[in-house]
């Protein structure tokens, strides 16, 4: 029996392309909006809107979910099928320290015809939970224009699916993208406990609980290879039930502020609330949640206006997260920069471009660490925080001089000219010695 | 039937030596946005040129790359020497080019997931582990002896550089000789020497052609300088292949990329990024290549004394050798000469061991 890799995503280009530039609820949907789960988590842990032009929405605890609506957790959110058969949770990383890019999830429910659960994973990560008290529970997961049925067999059998992308290193921004061009996603399955068969529209395979062979990783479709399960010995810490032992207090804490807020006034007056606090962990909490709503208007405009690094760099984190999702998104917002922020078509794209990560070929050019130096002089908040952004991390002993995009210009000035100093036009920076990892996964 | 033999010999034998040469690939996987592309390039591999029907009169006694006698038999040049290389150069662009962006392909589709996983770390500034950076250094040990640099050192010169100190020290200690390796002038008049004091070349300031000024600098913005650097670089060079002196054109010309690199730097967020790089490159390229000219005897890059040239690699290696000369960086557009030679290089070099080896 040929051996299939369940799902497909990286750009697909023949099917993102079809998609390009959507959000995850903007494609068609021929389906009617019928209830498909139950919110099972504590209010707000959930939002959801129903299409792009409508606002977002507290989902209460006990809710019902309906097909077509994208729903988004920055935290443990969990809602159960409408059999009562299957539990999703999302695991989302807004309150925490993910070791890949997952900061929101975001699912959207289908009509479940023959199986228990059916939905779309459209980023984040998700677990799944086999909850019936006998036999096999069946879920369709679907990533993109892909689909694959997953079988957890015995009750209790958990699995976790991811989805995340981002631009790779190298590889600018185009003002024209064709289909083809689009950011390096990774679609992942992986079996917590019992055995999970996962089968496609060609293959089949099975995961096994650690130790054991329970990490898919989802990359080769193009070449029909037989995709082969990884050994993992054990279960991560994130994924242990029980709950996460690396949540960061203080995040919590804004996590709970905002649920709060959102009950009880708004999910925008929350998000307003939060950015305009005094609590780097609230605005960037703020930050973060614009992100995964798509609000870059006031995501924007927040970052214009923090005094504090950590929620420009929290912004910054965000942007390469929203463009990352799938192709087309670089170019809504190059859009958006021209229409709404009415910078000239040459600042846009430089802006852009800073927002992609330079390859190797290019750090091999002194020039380009002249430019980024150069740039700092600009008058632009953008340009020069992103130009920033980049040497703290290529040239980590420029730190010690202490430039912040945020001053003044008269602080800004004395630290470009440390930073001429430091890195002169015509030289490279030293190689990084490796001193150990910052963050904490 | 005879010639199409001949040519599919040929054909074999080229394919073995050089697509298989000291170069071993990982097992890279293939990425899913369509067959052979890669998710946010457009990396397509070039197909490779038909080759040309041409024939080589190798030394007699000279190990033939090609496998055979039968070149020895057919014996003789075709008529028109040059457009044998002609042809020749424009197969083995054509084929290193191809064998390049392959190399690259494969190379750009490593693990997905730990591209991301590195941009992640990037975004997180997470300085690399002690781990993270002895794994890198065992991937740069092993792309180097797997003979596969990344591109910027191959352009950069140091692969070759590398090569040229391995060949010439193997040389000397054996007594061996790599493979004849024919070598298209078009790929040597395009290769940057230097004798190592700098970075600099005289590749922009070639005899008889005007200065191919990338398009930011071709703005109005730079029409006094670019005016002024046309006219007067001519005559600079003239005064140093003369035997030198005062060059007060040639002072003039380094007065005006001055001029240009501040209104560059100036106007830099009217330009985008890889313009920006691009008009700086370019004026920094120049600028060292003018201040080669002030040295004591850069006629000497004028004259053939300091040039490369040969019409094997052997024969190139053996003369930059003699002269004590290195390979200085590419010119911007002449990456391909630089990614041919380099792969000849290469082959050169593992026939070179070959030869060691049957030695010992």
């Amino acid at each position: 029996m040929r051996v299939f890799c369940a799902m497909l995503v990286l750009g697909c280009a023949a099917t993102v392309a079809s998609q390009l530039g959507r959000a995850a609820d903007d494609v068609k949907k021929p389906e009617e909006r019928v209830e498909a789960g139950k919110c099972q988590s504590a209010s707000a842990t959930f939002v959801r809107r129903e299409s792009p032009d409508k606002a977002w929405q507290v989902v209460r605890e006990n809710d019902k979910l309906y097909t077509g609506d994208l729903i988004i957790s920055g935290t443990q959110g969990a809602l159960v099928s409408s059999n009562g058969d299957v539990r999703l949770s999302a695991m989302a990383a807004m309150t925490g320290i993910s070791e890949f890019p997952i900061i929101e999830t975001a699912v959207i429910l289908h009509e479940p015809k023959d199986v228990d659960l059916d939905f779309t994973l459209d980023r984040g990560r998700v677990e799944l939970v086999n909850l019936k008290k006998s036999g096999a529970a069946r879920v369709r997961i679907r990533v993109g224009d892909h689909a694959a049925v997953m079988t957890l067999a015995e009750p209790g059998d958990r699995m976790v699916d991811e989805v995340y992308g981002r631009w790779p290193k190298g590889v600018h921004f185009k003002k024209n993208a064709k289909p083809d061009d689009g950011p390096a996603i990774a679609v992942l399955a992986m079996a917590l406990k019992g055995e999970i068969d996962i089968k496609g529209t060609h293959h089949e395979v099975v995961l096994k609980a650690p130790p054991g062979p329970a990490l898919l990783v989802m990359q080769n479709f193009g070449d029909h290879k037989t995709p082969v399960p990884e050994h993992m010995e054990h279960v991560p810490a994130w994924a242990k039930e029980g709950g996460r032992p690396d949540d960061d207090e203080k995040k919590l804490a804004a996590g709970k502020k905002f649920r709060e807020l959102a009950i009880k006034k708004s999910i925008p007056e929350a998000v307003d609330e939060l950015a305009k606090s005094d609590s780097i962990d609230e605005q960037t909490l703020a930050v973060f949640i614009m992100g995964a709503t798509d609000d870059l208007e006031k995501l924007g405009k927040t970052m214009q206006s923090t005094k504090h690094q950590e929620v420009w760099d929290a912004g910054v984190l965000a942007l390469h997260h929203w463009i990352g999702r799938c192709p087309g998104q670089d170019q809504k917002l190059y859009d958006a920069l021209l229409e709404k922020v009415k910078m000239k078509p040459v600042q846009a794209e430089t802006v852009m471009d800073l927002l992609h990560t330079y390859g190797d070929d290019d750090l091999a050019k002194p020039e380009t660490y002249e430019m980024l130096i150069t740039y700092l002089q600009s008058d632009l908040l953008a340009v020069r925080g992103l130009a920033y952004w980049h040497l703290e991390r290529l040239v980590p002993e420029g730190k010690k001089i202490g430039y912040s995009p945020l001053a003044s210009k008269d602080e800004r000035d004395k630290a470009i000219h440390a930073w001429q100093e430091l890195l002169p036009p015509g030289k490279l920076p030293a190689p990084p010695k490796g001193e150990g990892s910052k963050g904490s996964n | 039937m005879f010639h199409k033999l001949k040519s599919c010999l040929v054909i074999s034998a080229c394919a073995i030596l050089l697509g298989t040469a000291g170069t071993v690939h990982a097992q890279f996987r293939y990425n899913p946005a369509a067959p052979g592309v890669v998710p946010g390039t457009q990396a397509v591999v070039a197909p490779v040129a038909p080759y040309p029907p041409t024939n080589f009169a190798y030394r007699p006694d000279g190990w033939n790359p090609y496998g055979n006698t039968y070149y020895g038999r057919a014996g003789g040049y075709l008529a028109g020497a040059a457009q044998v290389y002609n042809s020749l150069g424009q197969y083995q662009i054509d084929n290193a080019q191809s064998q390049l962006i392959t190399d690259q392909v494969r190379k750009s589709q490593l693990d997905t997931r730990q591209k991301i996983y590195d941009q992640w770390r990037y975004e997180k500034a997470m300085t690399p582990t002690l781990e993270d950076l002895r794994e890198r250094d065992r991937m740069n040990a092993s792309r180097r002896a797997r003979n596969d640099p990344p591109p910027a050192e191959i352009w950069s010169g140091v692969a070759m550089n590398t090569l040229l100190k391995d060949i010439l020290d193997c040389e000397g200690r054996s007594g061996c000789r790599g493979p004849q390796i024919p070598l298209a002038q078009d790929v040597v008049s395009r290769l940057n020497v230097t004798t190592g004091t700098t970075n600099g070349s005289v590749s922009l300031l070639k005899q008889g052609q005007a200065l191919q000024w990338p398009p930011v600098l071709q703005k109005d913005a730079f029409t006094v300088q670019r005016d002024s650097i046309n006219s007067l670089l001519p005559d600079a060079v003239e005064i140093v292949k003369g035997g030198g002196g005062k060059n007060q054109p040639l002072n003039n010309v380094l007065t005006a990329l001055v001029q240009m690199r501040k209104t560059l730097d100036a106007e830099i967020e009217s330009f985008t990024p890889d313009e920006w790089i691009g008009g700086s490159r370019f004026i920094n390229q120049l600028q060292d290549s003018a201040k080669l000219l002030q040295g004591p005897n850069a006629a000497n890059y004028f004259n053939g004394k300091w040039a490369a040239s040969g019409t094997t690699v052997g024969e190139l290696i053996y003369n930059l050798g003699q002269k004590g000369l290195k390979f200085a960086p590419c010119a911007e557009g002449d990456e391909d000469a630089y990614n041919v030679l380099y792969r000849l290089m290469v082959n050169y070099d593992a026939g070179l061991e070959q030869c060691h080896a049957t030695r010992q």
